[in-house]
């Protein structure tokens, strides 16, 4: 009985990995989850309960004979984030962050992953973009947010990032490399996980700002976004909103629509066609005070 | 003692014995089982969080609701999702796990991360600081925060 209970609970587990910046990489995305979010359509992350809780992926192969597990996906968001808040600044506005956390947490409730470590920030940069790493650290450039024009397109970037997350992308990013090269298997032990580790943050820091996810990825972080957009009551065409903002907006303003495949267009319109004639709360006022209490 | 009042008695002493039953069944001790777990205040994220959980804390279940769990951890009290816990020590990390037999992997059994992340960081010359202020700000929202994010709704 009890064991039927856990396989029941971690079925129900969502996977926290992801990361997301610009254009594009490996092949992956959704991946079939054991179960979902029930009316959400949401496919969730492969958990399969085993020993320590691994993940189980079982022709993924890379980084080791070793599934990564939890803690490590959460090492890797942590080398994400340190790498962000390196290249640009945390914004020292403690009310503006509390807000993006309050819109994001507001998401958090339909992953199915309330209690999860979801971190949210605000990067002090006017570039537009938005990042995340593996287990719930999310940021978004203060940029996009001067570029937004109501809640429910800043909740459909971040829901983009979490979506990322949902889907374990940047894990699987990880896992398909195979880390392993050669002359390692010569190192010690310590070493060799060191050099695994610093390995696998560099091909995801790559990839979540340089190389950036692949149409698969991009289309399932979209879709998932749309999703939650759907279940949190948000007006599902946000996301699209701000996409076509940006653009508008081009290169002028350093704006990259995270993911140049596919075409910042055919997202929109694959957005557009998901949300339907669905509608939601925009709660345009709220965002206009918290931007305006930022002086953004 | 009357036929009535000893009936009473009876039931009482059912509920009472019913209660205490129901109790011991909740009185489980579970362990963390994710790195990071908010003990929430209500069974929504969209609320404040008690505390801060990680991988190893140990949890003794009061009820079941669902799938949630609402737990003491120490002297406080709230929500997790059932699958954020789970029997036996905490998950550790596999690449420590990979390393059975050197100190490293004792501290993997205790159900602990090595903070590879923070070793990357020295590696590459980077700071924490900017990670370590953003959650920090990300997790210090009161419920006055909330009360006001909420009041704003639909505005």
């Amino acid at each position: 009985m009890k064991t039927t209970k856990t396989i029941l609970a971690a079925a129900i587990l969502c996977g926290l990995v992801g990361g997301c910046g610009s254009g594009g990489s490996s092949s992956g995305g959704g991946g079939g989850g054991l179960g979902g979010i029930a009316g959400t359509g949401i496919s969730l992350g492969q958990f399969i309960p085993g020993q320590a809780g691994q993940y189980a992926d079982a022709g993924v192969k890379g980084l080791s004979a070793a599934s990564m597990n939890e803690t490590d996906e959460d090492e890797l968001g942590r080398s994400v984030a340190i790498a962000a808040t390196n290249r640009w600044p945390v914004l020292d506005n403690p009310n503006l962050t509390k807000y993006v956390t309050m819109v994001g947490l507001s998401l958090a409730d339909a992953t199915g992953k309330p209690d999860g470590n979801w971190v949210f920030g605000v990067l002090d940069t006017p570039d537009v973009g938005a990042y995340s790493g593996p287990n719930g650290y999310i940021m978004v450039t203060r940029g996009a947010i001067q570029l937004m024009q109501d809640e429910s397109e800043l909740a459909g970037v971040l829901a983009h990032e979490m979506g990322h997350v949902i889907d374990r992308d940047g894990f699987k990013t990880v896992q398909t490399a195979n880390l392993v090269g050669a002359g390692m298997e010569a190192a010690s032990a310590a070493d060799r996980r060191v050099a695994m580790f610093n390995q696998a943050s560099d091909l995801l820091v790559n990839t979540v700002f340089s190389s950036g996810w692949n149409q698969g990825q991009e289309t399932g972080a979209d879709t998932k976004a749309v999703q939650l957009l759907i279940a949190s009551g948000y007006d599902p065409h946000g996301l699209a909103r701000f996409l076509q903002r940006m653009q508008a907006a081009g290169g002028s303003r350093g704006a990259r629509p995270f993911g140049t495949h596919p075409g910042t267009g055919d997202r929109i319109a694959h957005i557009s066609s998901q949300a339907g004639g669905r509608g939601g709360a925009t709660n345009a006022d709220r965002f206009a005070k918290a931007k305006a209490d930022a002086k953004l | 003692m009357t036929g009535r009042k000893k009936t009473l008695r009876t039931i009482a002493a059912a509920v009472l014995a019913g209660a205490v039953i129901t109790g011991a069944a909740f009185a489980e001790d579970v362990v963390v089982k994710l790195p990071h777990v908010g003990l929430l205040a209500q069974k929504s994220g969209k609320g404040p969080r008690v505390a801060e959980l990680k991988d190893g804390d140990k949890l003794q279940v009061v009820g079941k609701e669902g799938t949630w769990l609402r737990v003491k951890a120490g002297d406080k009290e709230g929500y997790v999702q059932a699958n954020s816990v789970g029997t036996g020590q905490g998950g550790g990390s596999s690449f420590n796990q990979m390393i059975a037999g050197t100190s490293e992997a004792s501290s993997a059994a205790a159900g602990k991360g090595l903070g590879e992340a923070l070793k990357y960081a020295q590696t590459k010359g980077m700071s924490t600081a900017g990670l370590d202020r953003m959650i920090a700000l990300s997790k210090s929202l009161t419920p006055a925060d909330w009360e006001k994010f909420n009041s704003q709704a639909g505005k």
